[in-house]
């Protein structure tokens, strides 16, 4: 075994103009997947801490009642500009631009994905948009304050730059599918022989729901806010009653996407634990088929149930029961899944490291989360709770309480992959600890605000909100100690952390089977793959592969 | 104080018993969901010899039926009560009040049937009232959110939603405005007060702007406006200067006027000879502009001492007395939602303070150039009508939508009026 | 690096190839699929808009596409057919071997695509010249029905003119790929592509015509 004797990515790469001798060219020109994931890491991590920020001053606004530190306008520029960069510049891009970016070759046994220079340019574009987004705060009267849903007419009244927020989001969809079409081409056509669709690894399946989402709805939502261009440059008229047009028409557009977008952020996420629970279980996952059908069916029957946004719109008494019952529908995929992964606890040797006990705690969050999307999906209470705290806190325990959470699992598992080392197993769990402390304490009583009355997007409260407030300012504040906690523990790990080895948590998949970090191209040898993703007797993977070199004699 | 967690509403103990229903199995879910999560965590943690205890199954048919029938049956019944306290909340009675109610930014108006229009919504206990809520045309999303009575309706532009409730109970309730609208949408509240059948019947046949109010607001019209709105005459013309199909009122008493008699032009003066010619014999002396025979003769229509008082509706009507103006100002102010934006005592909200404004100089920008005017009636005139056109310098264009055609001219000069003395 | 395809072996012994990420036809149509999915939706959104607003305002609609030139409309869609058969004539030459055919079919293309776009232009500037276009006050004043119906019609008839630009764009970019010779009568496949697309921006108009000009 000469597994160390390779040269991992960050050696060595191609770049779309041939070589270069410049370090930043060679990164940002690189047509390798796995650089290509990093660049979007890091800029995604960037902007996560800008809408951080945004996020931790508006809790300081809400801190106590009246105004604090900013004025009504700002404050509403500010959760929008939150919103915006959380969901199209962090969340959405996330999980399958960063993460999926590097694995899903990786996992699937393939030296790259199937267009490099697509993917190259995705980023390109992403990071167009991005800039379009943030050069707006500095111009005029600054950033859209629509709210992240750019609702007309406000959209097509309001002073501010709603144009340039518009066209930044239409672009970042733009990156999103291309991601998407370069995924499922990926996952069609080079997957290592012998892997058949059910002998990919979940997170491949995640992925590959994902981006069908992505190819699919991306352009209605793209179309609908170039629509909204059109309406404030042209004057067309489409969602401007003044004109005959018809705002909840927009509504409607605008939730065709943005409905099936939450499940485009989950599946992915979904993926991750799928990938976490058998390894740190010591056993094949339980019902794999269900898991992987599941995906696609939350990912069909999301398109159906945008409604469940419009309840209090005026849309007809039938329409809603049946946004209602389809919304129901999600649950049951969605259930599947989560008592598939707690089977696969039964009878098991459960080893508890950070990524496990980062899924684990995460599946506390989201069943909240979920379950109180179930209560939102019920019509007649989502009448009383729409647009309160209420929804709010439904959101961010599904986004960030699921989606984020399992992303940092993610960052946790497969660490050791990327950057070769490993982190401090301690202070990982301490802060995890922390994070999931500060959250609940963050956005529990947001619950009860909304259960009581509290309506969202409000700059300012009645004075009995206060104490749910307060807690949530404090516990904003654990929270992200939390998080710097984490932050600074894989920091640490990453320069000074101990040598990993190939595959440090001894798992199945593909990618523990060359060294890490990977080197240019992946494989020396590509598997035939004709076993499952997930084999294990006693705890201890079926099959041990050392696929970093070439296997010399099997080539002519 | 957010008054009234208690429901209120007749329906509201049905959304509140499905609350609670969607919510204890909601929670009896997460406990037996993640009970069963710890357990296994505990029980089948690693330990030295746990790894030969592994078993791997990978499936159970009957465990996999059960966990999909299972929650299918419990959201069956969340739906259930969803349904129901939709219902409930959705059909409305035959018999009831009507309200139009109407969002403007962040400002609500109550319109009863028989005319009256308050701030606040007055309704008696214990009678059906029907909400017909939209918002103003040129203005944007609205949501009337009454967290006491349950239920919430979108106030969208050019469309008329229905909500209906019965209240209860006595007491004033929030209404809140839950769809985003933009700067002061936190500030969007008014009040559902509910009272007692006698009270609200003697205010809704008084001419008192609220129940509350000790003393009546007068609304005297004049006699000669009630003769032009009863004959029809405000179908082709306008008080507040917009040409109809005929010339407008305002303005015209007088003033000179061009006509054309036989098919000459000449000038002649708009007093009470020539407008009685020109109630009586229309044709005869065509205003330039419009075309003969489109008003016919109001001869055996009108009284002598009918086209008298319109006649003088012409000539005094349109001014009103100088006691007045502070009240009827107000009124304008406030039933408009100009007080939601401006103050009258110097503060500023979301454009400029009242105070201080008539005759002192303003900086406004006029596409993109700064230049200093003097806040006389014919700019005010302008800010209210075209409030795009000059912008004050440090607010924001757009915030403002113009009021032509939602402020009569006399409602104009009534507030710059009032403007004056502020 | 990658001329030799590379095999894998299974237990039994038999031979499988792996798909090489740099040199993969079916992968690079399927992705184009994909993509020409994409345009769909974005026009399929838009006539969903045209569905919902045809129902509101039906008379309205019916009156006004009165109005549209059906003549210069119904030559348009002509051209567009015919361009659509010397595009695929195209692919067929070169195929064929003959790349200096395929180039003369791709001007002929270019040739075509440019009278629609100058057919297109003075449709417009007719319509611009009687004061209707999107936000024109004399537009407003004709009701709510001929907003919505010119707004759509200028929206996404000039949607469709922009993929025709885009189209040339490809074509020309098409035949300097030709004449570097890196398309060829056996690596055809971003020519394909290109015709691919060609077809979609016909199949298009061939949605727009009849609902514009013809439901009157
Ligand atoms: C990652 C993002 C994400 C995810 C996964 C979800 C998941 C779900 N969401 Fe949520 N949602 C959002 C993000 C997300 N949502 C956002 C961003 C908004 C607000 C947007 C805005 O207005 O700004 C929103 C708003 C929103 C509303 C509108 C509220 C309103 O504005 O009035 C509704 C209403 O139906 C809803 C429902 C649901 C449901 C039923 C699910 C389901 O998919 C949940 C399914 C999961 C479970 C049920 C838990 C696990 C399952 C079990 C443990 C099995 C046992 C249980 C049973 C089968 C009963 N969501
Ligand atoms: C992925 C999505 C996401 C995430 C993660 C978050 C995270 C947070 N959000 Fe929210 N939020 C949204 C998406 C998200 N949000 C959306 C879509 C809306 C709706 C907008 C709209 O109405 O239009 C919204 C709205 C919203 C509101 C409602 C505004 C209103 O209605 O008036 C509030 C109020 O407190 C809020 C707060 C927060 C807070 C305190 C966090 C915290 O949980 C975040 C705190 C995180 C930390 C504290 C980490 C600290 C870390 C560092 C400081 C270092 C980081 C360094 C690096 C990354 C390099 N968010
Ligand atoms: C939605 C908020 C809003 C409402 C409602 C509103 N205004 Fe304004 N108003 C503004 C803003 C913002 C400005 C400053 C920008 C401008 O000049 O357009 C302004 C400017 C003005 C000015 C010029 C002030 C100056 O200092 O020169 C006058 C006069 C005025 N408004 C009168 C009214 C009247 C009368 C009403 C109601 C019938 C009204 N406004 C309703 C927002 C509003
Ligand atoms: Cu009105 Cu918010
Ligand atoms: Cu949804």
């Amino acid at each position: 075994m000469n597994t160390f004797s390779h040269t991992s990515f960050y050696d060595k790469t191609h770049t779309v103009f041939g070589h270069h001798n410049s370090k930043i060219l060679q990164w940002i020109f690189s047509i390798d997947h796995k650089r290509i994931s990093l660049l979007y890491l890091f800029v995604m991590m960037g902007f996560f801490l800008v809408a951080v920020c945004l996020a931790l001053s508006m809790r300081l606004e809400l801190f106590s009642p009246g105004q604090d530190i900013m004025s009504p306008e700002r404050y509403n520029q500010v959760f929008t500009l939150h919103g915006v960069i959380m969901i199209f510049l962090f969340i959405v891009p996330g999980i399958p631009a960063a993460l999926g970016n590097f694995l899903l070759p990786l996992q699937i046994g393939a030296r790259d994905v199937s267009f490099p220079r697509l993917n190259l340019l995705s980023w390109w574009v992403y990071v167009a948009g991005a800039l379009l987004a943030i050069s707006s705060l500095f111009v005029g009267d600054g950033f859209a304050d629509t709210g992240w849903t750019f609702y007309a007419p406000y959209s097509i009244k309001t002073g501010t730059n709603v144009v340039w927020a518009l066209g930044a989001a239409f672009i970042l969809g733009l990156a999103s599918i291309l991601t998407g079409i370069n995924f499922v081409v990926t996952i069609h056509r080079l997957r290592a022989p012998g892997m058949t669709f059910f002998k990919m690894p979940l997170f491949v399946w995640g992925l590959y729901s994902t981006a069908w989402i992505q190819i699919l709805a991306t352009p209605i939502v793209g179309i609908s806010l170039v629509m909204v261009i059109f309406e404030r440059v042209f004057g067309v008229g489409f969602f401007d009653p003044t004109k005959g047009g018809d705002p909840v028409l927009f509504e409607h557009m605008f939730w065709i996407y943005s409905h099936p977008a939450v499940y485009l952020m989950i599946l992915p996420a979904f993926g991750i634990a799928s990938e976490i629970i058998p390894t740190f279980c010591r056993k094949p996952i339980f019902g794999y088929h269900s898991i992987a059908v599941s995906s696609a069916m939350i990912a069909g029957i999301g398109y159906l149930v945008w409604g469940h946004h419009m309840f209090t719109s005026g849309i007809s008494e039938t329409i809603k029961l049946i946004f209602s019952v389809l919304t129901f529908f999600v649950a049951i995929p969605t259930g599947v899944k989560f008592f598939d992964w707690i089977a696969t606890m039964y009878k098991a040797s459960i080893e508890f490291k950070a990524p496990m006990i980062w899924a684990v705690g995460t599946f506390v969050t989201f069943i909240i989360g979920g379950l109180t999307g179930l209560i939102l999906g019920t019509v007649g209470v989502d009448v009383y709770f729409h647009d309160t705290y209420f929804v709010v806190a439904h959101f961010h325990y599904t986004m960030l309480g699921g989606v984020a959470f399992l992303m940092f699992a993610g960052f946790h598992y497969w660490f050791p992959k990327i950057t070769g080392r490993m982190y401090s197993e301690k202070h990982a769990k301490y802060a995890f600890f922390t994070v999931f402390v500060g959250f609940n304490l963050l956005w529990f009583p947001m619950f009860l605000a909304g259960a009581f009355g509290m309506p969202r997007r409000y700059f300012d409260y009645l004075p009995e909100f206060e104490i749910y407030h307060k807690f949530s300012g404090i516990g904003a504040l654990i929270f992200a100690t939390g998080i710097i906690y984490m932050l600074i523990t894989l920091y640490r790990g990453w320069r000074y952390g101990e040598l990993a080895g190939p595959n440090p948590w001894n798992a199945t998949t593909l990618e523990w089977q060359i060294p890490s970090p990977p080197q240019l191209e992946n494989f020396g040898t590509i598997p035939y793959v004709d076993f499952q993703p997930y084999e294990y007797i006693n705890g201890e993977p079926v099959h041990k592969m050392d696929l970093g070199v070439k296997e010399g004699n099997k080539d002519a | 104080m957010l008054e009234g967690m208690k429901g209120v509403s007749s329906f509201a103990s049905e959304i509140d018993l499905a609350i609670w229903v969607v919510m204890g199995i909601s929670i009896g879910i997460f406990i037996v969901v993640v009970g069963v999560m710890f357990y296994f965590l505990y029980t089948y943690r690693a330990k030295k010899d746990s790894r030969e205890k592994i078993k791997n199954i990978e499936h159970n048919v009957y465990l996999e039926i059960a966990w999909t029938v299972i929650p299918t049956f419990l959201l069956a019944i969340m739906f259930y009560y969803g349904y129901t306290s939709l219902k409930v909340m959705r059909e409305v009675p035959k018999e009831t009040m009507d309200i139009n109610v109407t969002g403007q930014m962040w400002f609500w108006t109550h319109e009863y049937a028989n005319g009256k229009k308050t701030k606040d919504l007055y309704v008696p206990i214990g009678t059906n009232v029907k909400l017909n809520i939209t918002a103003n045309k040129n203005d944007v999303l609205h949501s009337y959110y009454v967290p006491a009575f349950r239920f919430k309706q979108d106030a969208v532009p050019g469309k008329m939603n229905t909500a209906w409730f019965n209240a209860k109970e006595l007491g004033h309730f929030d209404i809140q405005c839950a769809e985003y609208c933009g700067t002061r949408h936190a500030y969007m509240r008014a009040k559902i007060h509910v009272i007692d059948k006698e009270t609200f019947d003697t205010w809704y046949k008084s001419d008192k702007k609220t129940p509350f109010d000790q003393e009546s607001v007068a609304t005297t019209k004049h006699p000669g406006l009630e003769l032009l709105e009863s004959n029809g005459c405000l179908g082709c013309h306008s008080v507040d200067g917009s040409i109809l199909v005929g010339p407008s009122y305002k303005d015209m008493f007088g003033h000179k006027v061009k006509v054309s008699v036989n098919g000459t032009l000449k000038e002649v003066i708009a007093d009470e000879a020539y407008l009685k010619r020109a109630i009586l014999e229309p044709d005869s002396e065509v205003v330039d502009g419009f075309s003969a025979g489109m008003m016919s003769s109001y001869k055996d229509v009108l009284t002598e001492k009918q086209i008298d008082d319109i006649i003088d509706y012409f000539k005094n009507g349109q001014n009103t007395p100088k006691e007045d103006i502070g009240a009827k100002a107000t009124s304008i102010l406030e039933s408009n939602g100009c007080l939601g934006c401006h103050s009258v005592d110097g503060s500023i909200l979301v454009g400029p303070s009242y105070k201080d404004m008539f005759g002192h100089k303003v900086k406004v920008s006029v596409n993109g150039t700064l230049k200093e005017v003097i806040a006389d009636e014919a700019y005010l005139k302008r800010a209210i009508l075209e409030p795009d056109s000059e912008v004050v310098d440090g607010f924001s264009a757009g915030m403002m939508s113009s009021y032509k055609g939602i402020l009569s001219d006399s409602d104009i000069d009534i507030v710059i009026e009032y403007f004056k003395g502020l | 690096m990658h001329n030799q395809p590379e095999i894998i072996y299974d237990k039994q012994g038999n031979a499988h190839v792996i798909v090489d990420y740099n040199d993969d036809y079916i992968g690079a149509k399927l992705g184009f699929w994909l993509f020409l999915f994409t345009e769909m939706m974005i026009f399929g959104s838009m006539f969903l808009i045209y569905a919902f607003y045809m129902f509101q305002f039906s008379d309205t609609f019916v009156q006004y596409s009165a109005t549209l030139n059906v003549k210069m409309g119904g030559t348009n869609t002509f051209i567009l057919l015919v361009s659509a058969l010397t595009m695929g004539l195209s692919l067929v030459r070169l195929r064929q071997g003959n790349v200096e055919g395929a180039k003369k079919f791709i001007w002929a293309t270019i040739v075509l695509a440019l009278i629609f776009l100058s057919i297109k232009y003075f449709e417009w500037s007719a319509e611009i010249h009687h004061g209707i276009y999107p936000g024109s006050p004399t537009l407003k004043s004709m009701g709510d029905g001929a907003v919505m119906f010119f707004g759509l019609y200028f929206v996404i008839t000039g949607l469709h003119g922009i993929h025709i630009i885009l189209g040339i764009g490809a074509m020309i970019w098409v035949l300097g790929l030709v004449r570097k010779g890196k398309i060829t009568p056996t690596k055809f496949v971003v020519l394909e592509n290109t015709a691919l697309y060609w077809d979609l921006v016909h199949l298009v108009w061939v949605f727009v015509f009849p609902l514009f000009y013809l439901i009157h």
